[in-house]
């Protein structure tokens, strides 16, 4: 990797940081947090933002610019904690609503992946995505691509 | 038609503008299903099994910017004898972002818009949303389905999320085509004139607590029809009004969810089998259904339907009386319980199966059809089971 996507990656690892710090703040150390490539350090999301996002009531940022939420795959128990951590509802529930946005023309779902890992990374990687991850998926992915450099 | 084509030609304009970059997407979903009806033909004629259950659709959504969108679906259908077979615009409207208003948030629907007010009406043909491949006829009556799902004209939806819950507010103006068949089917074989739907205009709103594992609503509906006979007609010149409650219900918990909508809707009928005639009735119905989930691929459904087609008339004998004994009482009513399982194999890929138990025949299209009238007996089943993928 050289030297120019290394500053890019850590320019995002520290908004990460910032991100996650001030999205829950009061939540359990092994709590699920949210995570955005969102390049602009006075965003703030509230919970009521978190919700409006990934329940597709909400889908530009501030700015005009198209939110992207990534997910992982309804079965999988990180996104079954994120579901009642951060949105107090259960996977089937989100995703009949995302299926009523979908398919009545209200909106587009979000992307799923099929890993911790590669959710992280989706989220660092494409403008104005938004996503969630562990703090040991965090920490997990950090100490990956600090090798990789 | 004539407004549809114009607002295709407006859309169609719009995209054309070279000035505009804006984001596009697709999604679509395609199933497949065999069924039966077994002492009636609401299904199928004469008991036959039949793999005339698919359902395809294709939708569409261009973004020229966070405020102005453009939507459509394309579907096919062929539902057995539920509705009519064929290709059909489901829907295609201008999707216009409102600025927040008092910290409402809200989208204007200009065009064919579908139905936002009841559970499952938004999504009625998209068979991976449904609990079941038949809906409850008592609040989703089939034989009504193109009317019901969506309309020619506005809907304006609200919400707004406060530390009391969330709010959704819907409201809506329009009116829908009635085909020659569906008219044959409200007014019997004998009409050869055209039924058609002056307007529907319907008000919703929608409560969910901050725990988000309940949901209630209510829903109002009026809408007036007109019949106007052929120039050699055996009927007349009638009008019908319609004006339908409905309260829902939603629960949602780890391993089941529960559900129910109860209906009541008052109908006065004027002219059309007499010059004079008039009837004037209040029908009333609802369903619950819970569904247990199992573990993340198996789940079952348990649901239990009634409707009674006059609510001083529940066993139907009146209706046998006026009727001179043309229509057996039995179609005074119809209750159903269902029972369904389900399989979702894998993402995006779902199994259904599901059995219908009926008794009586209110909801079974052509209550004035002799044809119907024979084939219908007081008690009844069908099932389906169907195969569907999306994307």
């Amino acid at each position: 990797m050289d030297n120019h996507a290394s500053q890019i990656y850590c320019c995002l690892f520290a908004v990460l940081t910032a991100c996650m710090t001030v999205c829950t703040p009061a939540q359990a150390a092994n709590a699920t947090q949210i995570i955005y490539s969102q390049q602009n350090d006075n965003v703030r999301l509230s919970h009521s933002d978190v919700l409006k996002i990934f329940t597709g009531n909400r889908q530009y940022w501030d700015d005009g610019s198209k939110i992207t939420v990534f997910m992982l795959q309804s079965d999988m128990p990180l996104h079954k904690q994120f579901c009642r951590e951060q949105l107090r509802m259960f996977p089937y529930q989100l995703d009949r609503l995302w299926n009523q946005i979908t398919y009545s023309g209200q909106g587009d779902p979000p992307t799923t992946v099929n890993s911790e890992r590669a959710l992280i990374n989706a989220v660092l990687t494409t403008p104005g995505a938004i996503g969630y991850a562990s703090p040991a998926g965090m920490k997990e992915y950090s100490q990956l691509k600090a090798e990789q450099q | 038609m004539k407004s549809l084509a114009s607002l295709a030609f407006t859309v169609i304009s719009m995209l054309s503008l070279p000035a505009v970059a804006g984001t596009g997407s697709w999604h679509g979903y395609l199933s497949q299903g065999i069924t039966q009806s077994v002492d009636s033909e609401f299904m199928t004629d004469d008991g036959d099994i039949t793999t005339e259950l698919t359902e395809l659709g294709l939708n569409g959504r261009y973004a020229f910017d966070q405020r102005v969108a453009v939507v459509g679906q394309v579907v096919y259908l062929d539902g057995a004898n539920r509705y009519d077979q064929g290709l059909r615009l489901d829907y295609l409207f201008v999707d216009i972002t409102l600025p927040d208003i008092a910290k409402w948030s809200g989208h204007l629907h200009l065009g064919r818009f579908k139905n936002q007010h009841w559970l499952y009406s938004a999504t009625r043909d998209v068979p991976h949303t449904r609990a079941s491949a038949v809906l409850p006829q008592s609040v989703y009556y089939d034989g009504f389905r193109d009317i019901a799902l969506g309309s020619d004209g506005a809907l304006l939806h609200l919400n707004r999320l406060t530390d009391a819950g969330s709010w959704e507010v819907n409201w809506s103006y329009g009116r829908s085509r009635i085909s020659k068949e569906q008219t044959k089917a409200y007014l019997g074989v004998d009409a050869r004139g055209q039924a058609k739907q002056d307007f529907v205009h319907q008000f919703s709103v929608y409560w969910q607590p901050p725990s988000m594992n309940w949901r209630f609503g209510v829903s109002l509906l009026d809408s007036d029809f007109r019949y106007e006979p052929a120039p050699v007609d055996n009927l007349f010149k009638g009008e019908s009004e319609i004006f339908r409650t409905m309260v829902s219900m939603e629960y949602y918990s780890e391993n089941w969810e529960i559900s129910a909508e109860l209906i009541r809707e008052r109908q006065r009928d004027t002219g059309a089998f007499a010059p004079n005639y008039i009837n004037s009735r209040i029908s009333e119905g609802g369903y619950v259904q819970l569904r247990y989930l199992f573990n993340d691929q198996w789940s079952g459904l348990v649901m239990r339907d009634t409707y009674d087609l006059n609510r001083n008339d529940r066993d139907g004998s009146q209706l046998m009386e006026q009727t001179g004994g043309m229509v057996p009482a039995y179609f005074g009513y119809m209750d159903t319980t269902t029972l369904g399982l389900r399989w979702d194999m894998a993402p995006n890929w779902r199994l259904q199966a599901e059995h219908h138990w009926v008794r009586g025949g209110a909801r079974v299209k052509g209550l004035f059809d002799p044809r119907t009238q024979l084939s219908t007996h007081p008690e009844w089943r069908m099932w389906a089971v169907q195969l569907m993928y999306w994307f």
